[in-house]
């Protein structure tokens, strides 16, 4: 084995810029892994961030018929007592806040311009600003957060554009009630809400829990209690333990819990398929830089065939032959693994520390799935790191099989004959 | 040692068959040097690539050492050449990328030689070829002689009984192929090495001490000479 390493070694530099040319292009896709795995985990980790932080919170108690016809928010599916739920998951040591979400036209009061509909929720805004983070999204200067009992909102800030609506600005709400009447709401402008999650900016608005529930005549009814628990549970887990310790409540088969995964599921299958998609690109990646080797290989085979036949003919046999080509092949997937690795570790250490500010991209794009906005940084994936070097070396010497078969199956005489 | 039974060889090149050995019938005994000669097409590579064990035989059989190599296995083959038998190619088949030394090195490593004896063998085949200083020289930096030199080397560092050489000196000019066969017969003199080699041209055939003529597959002459 250790002739055939010397050999092999030697054979790299034999045609350098061959061996050059394959690894830069094995380099190229491991870099290419890495950077793209990373800044893909990043966007992936920032993103649940922010929709926990800003839209969903970690899970939620909905009324079961609210939740079928989701799609509605209407809020005669409400839960008419909150009282004994939000209690219960407190003493289990979860942070709630109760909340009423429904869909409104909204307008600019006074002004010439369309009414959209926006997703209006009413927040109690003591207990909200323990599980959201609003308080830190507030612009522009001289915003204030919400008070209870006033009628105030806060928007979204590509909303409030779209209203062409500014602070102290008037917005009308119009909806229907409990009971299915038409009833509107003036409301003042107290914050612009410029958060990282762009479904906030774009569609949301926040007035106070108590202001809403007397409009749409709805007593102590909510649509949901938001919970709130460390980010580091499993939030499937975690809502299965919520829904058991809801259980025994009276009235509770009325109502269920929804981790932010099933909150919102268009993110989990728009990044679900984005990965799916970056996997097809790396396979893509990976096609090429098995070519290059499996072509180098086959040269270096052509190239050799009569090197090939002499060795034979002093008794090597052709397992021992095909070790040197696959050896060799596994040098230039070393070469371009090392210099993948390390293209690929500078480029993280960018975006893990630097970034990339993908604001003026995602504002017009709409909803992207990823719940991210401003400075897209990545997350280090050492797994990634190791795997993508191991699977190129791996592969490279794969690859190296087929071409040097192809110069095993002449017979020795016949090799030693090539020019 | 090496007895050739009644040997055939048949090739088919298209719908044609050719016979390239037609019952051949030759004994070859330890310490020979001997020349196997003859026109082109004749059959000479054939029949050393027969004994060499490169090709397998269409009818009769080969013994090397009492032992038949007909039925021989592929990798039985290989090791049957790797411990017994020395090739001498016609263009020397060095490896490029490896040094003198490491080339002739190459044939002791297949037999898994320890670094201490391969180093001391090599080094000492080299200097009895006339190479000493210039092991570290790569092929392209050493002349066609010095190469053949190396091939020779190579063939006979790891001690075989047969030492087999297809036309040696058709790539060198006359007097560096006359050193070459020069050097050929100190070896087979002083190593009791056999050696059996091709050719066509008559001043091989003059060194050699046994003449083997081949003409159309068969032998037409076979006598000895010194």
């Amino acid at each position: 084995m250790g002739f055939i390493i010397t050999l092999a070694f030697k054979n790299l530099f034999r045609y350098r810029r061959r061996t050059i040319i394959t690894a830069i292009a094995i380099a190229t896709g491991v870099s290419m892994y890495i950077f793209i795995d990373g800044w893909l985990q990043g966007a992936q980790a920032e993103s649940v961030r922010n929709l926990v932080k800003f839209e969903t919170g970690s899970a939620r108690v909905v009324n079961t018929t609210y939740w079928e016809q989701k799609d509605f928010l209407l809020p005669k599916y409400d839960i008419p007592d909150p009282a004994p739920a939000e209690a219960a998951l407190e003493k289990a040591g979860y942070t709630v806040a109760p909340r009423v979400t429904i869909f409104a036209e909204a307008s600019k009061t006074g002004g010439a311009g369309e009414a959209f509909t926006l997703q209006i929720a009413g927040i109690d805004p003591a207990r909200d600003g323990k599980i959201f983070d609003f308080a830190n999204a507030l612009t522009p200067k001289g915003a204030v957060y919400l008070t209870a009992g006033r009628s105030e909102i806060m928007l979204g800030s590509n909303a409030a554009d779209r209203l062409g609506v500014v602070l102290d600005d008037s917005v009308r709400l119009t909806t229907r009630t409990r009971d299915g009447v038409w009833t509107s709401l003036e409301t003042r402008v107290v914050a612009i809400l410029s958060t990282p999650d762009p479904i906030v900016n774009n569609i949301m608005g926040f007035v106070p829990l108590d202001v809403l529930q007397n409009a749409l005549q709805m007593g102590n009814g909510v649509t949901d209690i938001v919970i709130g628990f460390p980010e580091w549970l499993d939030p499937d887990k975690e809502t299965a333990a919520i829904n058991a310790l809801l259980a025994p409540l009276p009235g509770s088969s009325d109502y269920v819990a929804k981790s932010f995964n099933d909150l919102a599921p268009e993110f989990g299958q728009i990044a679900q398929s984005k990965s799916g998609g970056t996997k097809i690109i790396l396979f893509l990646i990976f096609i090429i830089a098995a070519i290059g080797i499996s072509n180098t290989v086959l040269m270096a085979v052509y190239e050799r065939v009569r090197e090939i036949g002499m060795m034979r003919a002093l008794g090597m046999k052709n397992g021992a032959v095909m070790w040197c080509f696959i050896v060799e092949a596994f040098g230039i997937g070393l070469v371009g693994a090392l210099f993948g690795v390390i293209l690929g570790v500078f480029a993280e250490l960018y975006m893990v520390n630097i970034g990339i500010d993908l604001t003026p991209m995602l504002e017009n794009m709409g909803n992207i799935g990823y719940r991210i906005l401003g400075v897209s940084k990545s997350l280090w994936n050492p797994d990634t790191i190791v795997t993508a070097a191991i699977v190129s070396i791996i592969f490279s010497g794969i690859m190296a099989i087929l071409p040097a078969r192809r110069a095993l199956k002449k017979e020795i005489t016949e090799c030693l004959r090539v020019k | 040692m090496v007895k050739v039974n009644h040997v055939v060889k048949n090739y088919t090149i298209g719908k044609l068959e050719v016979h390239a050995l037609r019952g051949v019938d030759l004994e070859i005994k330890d310490g020979e040097f001997m020349s196997i000669a003859g026109p082109s097409g004749s059959g000479k590579t054939t029949l050393l690539n027969l004994i060499g064990c490169l090709d397998a035989c269409t009818g009769g059989d080969i013994l090397i050492d009492g032992e038949s190599i007909g039925g021989k296995k592929r990798d039985e083959r290989a090791l049957l050449r790797r411990r017994k038998i020395g090739f001498v190619f016609q263009s020397f088949n060095l490896i490029p990328v490896l040094t003198a030394y490491e080339n002739v090195a190459f044939a002791l490593s297949l037999l898994k030689t320890g670094p201490g004896e391969t180093r001391e063998r090599t080094m000492k085949i080299l200097e009895e070829v006339g190479l000493t200083g210039l092991e570290k020289r790569f092929p392209n930096e050493l002349s066609g002689g010095q190469q053949q030199r190396v091939a020779v080397a190579r063939a006979l560092v790891k001690k075989p009984t047969l030492v087999l050489a297809d036309e040696p000196t058709a790539n060198l000019d006359s007097d560096t192929g006359r050193e070459i066969l020069k050097l050929m017969e100190d070896l087979n003199r002083t190593h009791g090495t056999t050696f059996v080699f091709s050719t066509h041209d008559p001043m091989v055939m003059d060194f050699a001490h046994r003449l083997v003529l081949l003409h159309d597959g068969a032998i037409v002459s076979d006598k000895a000479k010194k």
